[in-house]
């Protein structure tokens, strides 16, 4: 099975090299299409807690894009309260075959770090992120601390 | 993408897509101007099923490639050349870390290693039978190594590498089967080692299907050089390996006795219900003969195999027995009980009592083995004792529960056990009901020796498949026995417990006839039994080959009395294991008469009180039955034969055999060194098995009466009734007062079970004692039952020593 012999690469890949912002990995062997993992962000106000993710590859992968969603809460505009995230790598319209899963999670992990308001899907936290920039990082500081994982002892 | 870059730097190109290894034609194919390098097969995809795009750089691919220069001839060849190469040094370069492991043996925990082997053996086929290494689990594969240089001093012996499928059941053939003596050699088995493949070493794939050496690396701790295993060390990881099986084990028996217990418990209290559970009584029978055999042999592992060379032992002490009279009867029984504790010993070490039969064994299974060997008078009465001890140990370890459960009641019976020998059998049995149960309970473990030996619990139901076949033989072998036995009959003595042996089953006089045969047929006959018991596993087998060994040992001289007792044990024990009910009633019917000659007859009364109820009936039937023996059990064994019924059709024919088998073994090894001892045991053993079928333990109780079991034997086996003149004595006194109701009533439970559903049950002792052959084998079946034969037998013992009490 094509997507089953990529990920198993590309998991072994991503184990060797390590990802400093995303740890954690479990996939079940019976089952290479679901990852999940920990986003540890770096920056401020996320670096206060982690994140959950689960990463789902469709069975056309790579052909098909992967789905990725929090399942921890978040404070972020691009990251709606079901989990749910718009990631134009990861966009059908945009989704190139060649593209890994290494930076598919880099890219997740500075959007995360990196909030685009122009492209929110959640317009209160945009308009809030855009016109004050301190309330939105007291309120998103507030909420890692309180819904966020423990963070993984640095490696 | 850095993507890319990746995918080239690996040795062997591959489609960064599917990540299949790139076609030679796809080398030098680049369907984008980009240059991103995908297989044809992905191409083909994309352009047919997906966007068209190209993965990388999101342009639409052309529609025909963008660089593809097709490989010229010498290129393909180059390319060819280099993958060899990459090939070869690839291969080297893993013989080479790999070299060092061509020393190295590898311990697979799942492997049998065993030496010593006769040439009967020498099969794999046999091997695999469930007498043999197939009562300890499936087997994957056996490799037989005919190479003699192993042999030793013991002569031409063959080795064998058995492959287990679970590594428990490695384990438990080992615990069983080292040091155990199958025509006459003594077999040592240990975990096997395997090398590497050597197309492993060279990292190469192996191409035979069925390779058995390791392909892959195995664990550190189970890998030793040459220079490791020449100081012992793979051998200290072997013993680790053991003593964390035995851990478990002893947990397991832990939890087993306890219901064992109750089950015995339930005999006594319901002898007619527990046609089930006098099948699970039977093989706790057979467990506590087991024990007592250990004892003798010193080694409960070496019981199972010991079995079959008790078998040839038993031969060998009853041609001594039946030449020396009663003296050489003692003897006969001292050797006997030894045999029979080897095999009880074995089913010990079976079972997960090795724990437990180790402890029994070390005490009594030394002395009883050795002391049998010497064939002398007073190690004959330390002997029984000791088997009893032992056989309840060995039982407690078999069937565990039922037999401690017995033990627990025995400290009695250990009286009756010592008295045994000389008369105060009945006073004591009353006492001793448990007491006898306990004896009884000893003779079990005789037959259970063979089951235990080969196959613990699971045997007993492998036997019950195997048991017709091998008690067909059995009977056949019994039918010479008979005839012999037959024409040596003494008489009065030999009728007497003949009687008693009747009552128990018809197999007692085959038991007789074999050990008076065994002389000239103890060898075949012996030979014969271990393989069908092993084969059948089932009780009848087991029975017999126990019986066997007690009826012996009741030829010798003195023993034969006690040796009776054992020998009634023993087939009690052995009916257990294949048919608790048979095994209950020959225990009562043997208990009585056994109980008697010994002063286990005390025990044995004890046994059939506790089994009142069902003794009644069965004294009532053994009453009748008693007149012709056989016919008296059959009587029993109808009342009763709502327990034992089902399993004596087919078992009829080799019931024959088996009774005797039984009678002898249990009898002669069980009872007589038991007594004592073995009677705590047995009653614990008893008890256990009273759980299943109160007459079990009443069986127990016969059993350490082994008078009463011997004069069976000796009716059974009219020519062995010379041997047993003591016991006859002795017996037909005890006989006479409880062997007619106790008897009866015991095999009535016992013999109900299987003989009514056999012609035996109508009442008819003649007829009964092949019925009684077949309700042995049938008991042997249960042998799989094994744990729960050993507490019906225990129970039978006390049923019949209810009988007697009634009476």
């Amino acid at each position: 099975m094509a997507a089953t012999r990529r990920l198993a690469k590309e998991l072994s890949q991503m184990r060797q090299n390590g990802i400093k912002s995303f740890r954690d990995i479990q996939v079940d062997e019976s089952n290479m299409l679901l990852w999940q993992g920990l986003i540890v962000p770096d920056s401020p106000p996320y670096n206060k807690g982690a994140f959950k993710i689960e990463i789902v590859f469709p069975a056309e992968y790579p052909f098909k894009p992967p789905r990725i969603t929090f399942k921890t809460k978040i404070y972020h505009p691009n990251i709606d309260e079901k989990g749910q995230v718009c990631l134009p790598i990861i966009s059908a319209e945009n989704w190139k075959p060649a593209t890994r899963t290494d930076q598919v999670i880099n890219a997740l992990v500075a959007l995360v770090n990196d909030p685009e308001p122009e492209h929110p899907l959640r317009g209160d936290l945009a308009e809030e992120y855009t016109k004050d920039r301190k309330k939105f990082l007291k309120n998103a500081e507030e909420y890692t601390k309180k819904h966020g994982e423990k963070r993984p002892a640095e490696a | 993408m850095s993507s890319f870059g990746s995918n080239k730097g690996d040795d062997q190109l591959e489609c960064p897509l599917c990540m299949e290894p790139l076609e030679m034609d796809d080398v030098n194919f680049f369907p984008c101007t980009c240059g991103y390098q995908i297989c044809r097969f992905c191409w083909h995809r994309i352009r047919t099923d997906e966007n068209g795009l190209c993965p990388a750089c999101r342009k639409q691919y052309p529609e025909d490639p963008a660089e593809f220069k097709p490989l010229s001839q010498e290129e393909l060849q180059r390319i060819k050349n280099e993958r060899k190469q990459k090939d070869l040094a690839r291969k080297q370069k893993i013989s080479e870390s790999r070299k060092h492991l061509a020393n190295v043996r590898v311990v697979q925990k799942n492997l049998v290693f065993v030496v010593g082997l006769s040439p009967r053996l020498a099969d794999p086929e046999v091997l695999k039978k469930h007498e043999y290494f197939g009562k300890f689990g499936k087997i994957h594969k056996v490799v037989i190594n005919n190479n003699t240089s192993y042999a030793g001093a013991q002569g031409p012996s063959a080795s064998a590498y058995v492959t287990f499928v679970r590594s428990e059941d490695a384990l438990r053939a080992i615990q069983t089967v080292n040091n155990a003596h199958v025509d006459g050699r003594t077999l040592k088995a240990s975990l096997g080692t395997t090398k590497y493949c050597s197309h492993f070493l060279k990292g190469a794939q192996c191409q035979k299907p069925d390779c058995m050496y390791l392909h892959e690396l195995g664990d550190e701790a189970a890998s030793f050089t040459k220079e490791d295993m020449q100081m012992g060390k793979h051998q200290e990881y072997e013993q680790k390996l053991l003593e964390d099986l035995y851990r478990s084990q002893s947990g397991q028996l832990g939890t087993a006795a306890p219901a064992a217990t109750p089950a015995v418990e339930k005999n006594r209290l319901n002898n007619t219900e527990k046609s089930k559970s006098n099948a699970t009584a039977l093989p706790r029978k057979i467990s506590p003969s087991p024990p007592t055999v250990q004892p003798t042999k010193g080694g409960p592992t070496k019981d199972p195999w010991p079995t079959l060379q008790q078998t040839n032992k038993p031969n060998d002490r009853v041609i001594g027995s039946s030449a020396n009279g009663i003296g050489g009867g003692q003897q006969a029984t001292n050797q006997k009980p030894p045999d029979m504790l080897r095999l009880q010993s074995d089913g010990q070490s079976n079972d997960p009592f090795h724990s437990n039969s180790k402890e029994i064994l070390p005490p009594s299974s030394s002395s009883p083995l050795t002391p049998p060997k010497l064939g002398s008078p007073t190690q004959n009465s330390t002997h029984f004792k000791n088997p009893f001890e032992i056989g309840d140990l060995s039982q407690s370890l078999f069937s565990h529960n039922d037999f401690r459960r017995i033990s627990a009641v025995p400290p009695q019976p250990p009286q009756a056990v010592v008295p045994p020998h000389i008369p105060p059998i009945e006073p004591p049995a009353d006492q001793q009901g448990l007491g006898l149960s306990n004896d009884s309970l000893p003779v079990e473990s005789s037959d259970t020796d063979w089951q235990a030996a080969f196959g613990f619990g699971t045997s007993s139901k492998q036997e019950d498949d195997l048991g017709f076949d091998p008690w067909d033989e059995s009977a056949k072998a019994l039918a010479d026995l008979m005839e012999k036995e037959l024409k040596t009959e003494a008489g009065g003595g030999r009728d007497e417990f003949s009687r008693s042996r009747d009552p128990q089953h018809p197999s007692m006089p085959n038991h007789f006839q074999q050990h008076y045969n065994n002389p000239s047929q103890l060898p075949p006959a012996t030979s014969q039994l271990p393989p069908r018991y092993q084969a059948n596993q089932a009780p009848p087998f087991n029975s017999m080959a126990g019986s066997r060994m007690p009826f012996m040992g009741n030829f010798a001289p003195d023993a034969a009395a006690q040796n009776n007792a054992p020998w009634m044990q023993y087939p009690q024990h052995g009916l257990p294991g294949f048919n608790p009910g048979f095994f209950d009633n020959f225990g009562n019917v043997n208990g009585p008469t056994l109980v008697r000659p010994p002063g286990f007859g005390l025990s044995r009364d004890n046994a059939s009180m506790n089994s009142d109820i069902d003794s009644k009936d069965w004294q009532e039937g053994l009453r009748s039955l008693l007149p012709n023996i056989n016919i008296h059990f059959g009587p029993p064994m109808p009342p009763h034969g709502s327990n034992s019924p089902p399993p004596l059709p087919p078992h009829q024919p080799q019931h024959n055999l088996p009774p005797s088998h039984k009678w002898l073994p249990s009898q002669l090894q069980r009872q007589p060194p038991p007594p004592p001892p073995p009677q705590p045991q047995q009653q614990q053993q008893q008890q256990s098995v009273s759980q299943q079928p109160p007459f079990w333990l009443p069986d127990p109780a016969i059993i350490t009466c082994t008078p009463t079991n011997p004069s069976n034997s000796v009716e059974n086996s009219t020519g062995l009734s010379e041997s047993p003149p003591h016991w006859m004595k002795s017996l037909q006194a005890l006989t006479e007062m409880d062997s007619p109701t106790t008897p009866h009533t015991p095999f009535m439970t016992q013999q109900q079970q299987q003989q009514q559903q056999q012609q035996q049950q109508q009442q008819q002792p003649p007829p009964h004692f092949p019925f009684r052959g077949p309700t042995w084998p049938t008991q042997a079946p249960p042998p799989g039952f094994q744990p729960q034969n050993r507490p019906p037998a225990k129970p039978t013992e006390v049923p019949q020593t209810s009988s007697l009490d009634s009476h």
